[in-house]
């Protein structure tokens, strides 16, 4: 209920505030700290303003010439809002993008965009759990169930197909032996 | 009027004429940078005559611009996938596709001898029309870990490209349709000079290659894929020109012991690396031992002792791949043996010997053994302040240095390595591309600092597991002034501080990101929001996903969920070829 309320209020200040919001963007480019003194192309950043398309509670509501942020600026709080209420399990904030609205007129295209980027608040939650605190064992073996050492793509499959070649070749390999393949097999390979 | 007049002709005093003679000596692309910003009259004259551009990302730029200001161009080497791809952290349709390019160079691009394509999309319809315009000219191919052709494509190229000197298709993923493409090769080509299917899973036949080597005298190098040794006895009998060989397979029968008893490699082998060479294989090399120059032992089943007693016997060395197992022990043959060492690799085994892994002695035996070292990189199971300060004293020559702090053992005998680095830095004057992946604890926000600091010639950078806090992370990004590309992983800081660093390391140009703090709503990513900076997005992969590519032996079980960052300057604006797995967050 309050929440269409909401955007109701944005539709009327959609036209002021528009203004107001390309000024703050041109404020924010010119302060920025842009050492390369490049030109800044200001009609490319701020594109025309398109219709946005809101599906909410049943109901469809469209907005004409909503300038790119602030559609932006509305993704991103239904965004928030969803994994707020969505994500009570996780403490540590899940790694999710600034929506991004592609203008459109296409009635459909608004809500996959929405939908996507509400599951990817759902997605492994797992991702992204920075356990920096905490003791350095658990969080050395945490962080690397994580983030594993990559191996090179061509090393890995050389890896494999020795570990299928010793297999193949001492089966039944003995526990302690001078040679040094068998010593190989009994040894824990590191697998990451 | 009259002066207007003269200054076209005239540049500085210099005329054009002069000007192109003298602008043709000058190689360094960043020299060419700098001449090229003088005024008008030389920004032109470089770009007719540049011969080589390098573009370090694809979609930093556009082909109609290339063409543009380059048109006369010779050579061109393009990247696309990042670095990441070649460790399976990188979605296959990704992007990176060559079709737009290779269209240009088609075209227009009239000069082009030699074209290299490193990690993107190449299908056998590119190759058709690439041939097709300049199939009679191109002396280089390079599809260099590439995918999404065939070897019909290779077969077109092989029967369109008679003049070309080097074909080089390592590690590239290459749909194999049974055909004849070594053999349209070896017909059709006179010149050979460089072959390269090295790390690709090609089926050929041993007689193509013996053709090849007698049609082609010129034949120097050539690393293939799997293929039994003893079937090329003809090969290298007829190679006479040969100077490196990768690749071939040992394959033990049981009871065969002498299979190689009477193996001759070509007089002028210097080079090689030999897939599954086994204790009892070895011998092979030991004519040849005294001559080589390169050894590659990355793919073979030696144990440590086997490493000690073929190293020993070479001391002309100047290039040698190994995986860990070669220990510490191996490396003391080595810093004994091999003075003119200019290139080592160690990479990461399995646990494959008692006497395997790499640790800060051996690595301060290698410092003190091989002053010539030009490019180290060891994945270590151990580590001190000290063996990196002896690198620092002792490696004058380093240009490229990686560590890599592997998880084998869970106590390392010194860590945080703040001084030991900071010694590696300031010693290693030449520093220019440095990777240091250690783990939680391994380097401390001080020690981020000191790299901050220090790395003042340093362009490319990979960060793992370094810094406790967005402080180390904000103190190095005030450093670092000719950092072009940094790559972190497992870093943990702040999307904030990665932000605010990246807009404070003023050469940047390139940042990927694996593992980091996300904000609630991923807002303050866009606090480096700035004209011409794509900002790229790989979310977290889904449980599914992970589950299905567990299936794929060619790929990590379990791979990594972790979201990605990918930035990078471009005057191409957003990427329209982005797959679902890739959202561009801005330009948006």
């Amino acid at each position: 209920m309050g929440e269409i309320g909401m955007l109701e209020k944005e539709r009327v200040g959609t036209e002021e505030k528009a203004e107001e919001v390309e000024e703050e963007f041109q404020l924010f480019l010119k302060g920025n700290n842009n050492s390369r003194n490049l030109p800044v192309p200001m009609s490319d950043h701020l594109a025309t303003p398109a219709q946005l398309t809101i599906f909410y509670g049943g109901e469809v509501s469209v907005f004409d010439a909503v300038p790119q942020e602030k559609a932006q600026a509305i993704m991103l709080i239904a965004a928030a809002t969803a994994a707020a209420s969505g994500a009570t399990y996780n403490a540590a904030p899940v790694a999710k993008p600034p929506v991004v609205v592609r203008a459109s007129t296409s009635l459909v295209t608004a809500s996959p965009v929405l939908n996507r980027s509400l599951s990817l608040q759902s997605s492994s939650v797992a991702a992204a759990q920075a356990q920096i605190a905490g003791s350095p064992n658990s969080s050395l073996c945490r962080l690397q169930a994580d983030l594993p050492i990559a191996r090179r793509h061509s090393l890995q499959r050389f890896l494999e197909k020795r570990r299928d070649r010793l297999v193949s070749k001492t089966p039944y390999a003995s526990a302690k032996s001078p040679d040094c393949m068998e010593v190989a097999m009994e040894g824990k390979p590191q697998l990451t | 009027m009259d002066q207007r007049s003269l200054n076209r002709a005239m540049s500085f005093g210099i005329s054009d004429v002069a000007l192109e003679c003298v602008m043709g000596y000058i190689d360094d692309p960043r020299d060419r940078e700098a001449v090229s910003l003088v005024c008008r009259k030389w920004y032109h004259i470089d770009a007719v005559t540049r011969k080589h551009i390098t573009i370090a990302i694809c979609y930093s730029t556009s082909p109609d611009r290339l063409r543009r200001r380059f048109p006369r161009l010779e050579s061109l080497k393009l990247k696309a996938k990042p670095r990441a791809a070649m460790f399976n952290l990188i979605p296959e349709d990704w992007g990176g596709y060559a079709t737009s390019w290779i269209a240009e160079i088609a075209e227009s691009f009239n000069c082009l001898k030699a074209l290299h394509l490193r990690r993107m999309i190449v299908t056998d319809a590119d190759l058709a029309i690439l041939v097709r315009a300049r199939g009679h000219m191109l002396l280089s191919l390079k599809l260099d870990n590439c995918s999404g052709f065939s070897t019909d494509g290779l077969a077109l190229v092989a029967r369109s490209c008679r003049c070309l000197r080097t074909l080089f298709l390592e590690e590239s993923s290459i749909i194999e349709k049974d055909g004849e493409w070594l053999r349209e090769l070896a017909l059709n080509n006179s010149v050979l000079e460089n072959l390269n299917f090295y790390m690709t899973e090609l089926k050929i036949s041993s007689q193509d290659l013996e053709l090849l080597a007698r049609n082609c005298p010129l034949l120097i190098s050539l690393k293939i894929c799997e293929c039994d040794i003893s079937s090329l006895v003809d090969f290298f009998r007829a190679a006479t020109s040969l100077e490196e060989f990768g690749g071939g397979s040992f394959n033990e029968q049981e009871g065969e012991t002498n299979m190689y008893e009477n193996f001759y490699f070509p007089r002028k082998l210097c080079r090689v690396g030999l897939f599954y060479m086994g204790t009892n294989d070895m011998h092979i090399l030991y004519p040849y031992a005294a001559i080589l120059k390169k050894l590659d032992l990355k793919y073979t089943f030696l144990c440590t002792e086997d490493h000690r007693q073929l190293i020993q016997q070479c001391p002309n060395l100047e290039i040698l791949e190994v995986r860990d197992v070669i220990g510490d022990r191996g490396l003391e043959v080595v810093a004994r043996t091999c003075k003119k060492l200019r290139r080592l690799r160690i990479d990461q085994g399995d646990d494959e010997d008692e006497q395997g892994g790499v640790s800060q002695v051996g690595l301060a035996t290698i410092a003190q053994g091989c002053p010539e070292l030009e490019y180290l990189v060891v994945h270590v199971s151990d580590i001190t302040n000290a063996a990196l300060e002896a690198i620092g004293t002792f490696s004058k020559n380093l240009f490229d240095f990686r560590l890599v702090l592997l998880d084998k053992q869970e106590r390392v005998t010194e860590l945080p390595l703040d001084n030991g680095v900071r010694a590696l830095l300031r010693g290693c004057s030449k520093l220019r591309r440095f990777a240091l992946y250690l783990r939680p604890g391994g380097l401390s926000d001080v020690g981020l600092g000191y790299i901050g600091e220090y790395s003042s010639n340093i362009r490319y950078m990979l960060l793992g597991y370094v810094g406790d806090s967005d402080v180390g992370l904000l103190q190095f990004s005030r450093g670092c002034q000719n950092l072009q590309k940094l790559e972190m992983r497992g870093c943990f800081f702040t999307e904030r501080a990665l932000a605010l660093a990246v807009m404070q390391l003023s050469s940047l140009r390139y940042l990927w990101v694996q593992g980091y703090k996300a904000s609630s709503t991923g807002s303050d990513l866009m606090a480096m929001v700035r004209p011409f900076w794509n900002i790229e997005f790989i979310p977290p992969r889904r449980d599914a996903d992970a589950v299905a590519d567990a299936d794929d032996d060619d790929r990590q079980a379990g791979a990594d969920s972790q979201a990605q960052i990918l930035a990078y300057y471009s005057l191409a604006g957003r990427r329209t070829d982005c797959p679902a797995s890739v959202i561009p967050l801005y330009p948006a």
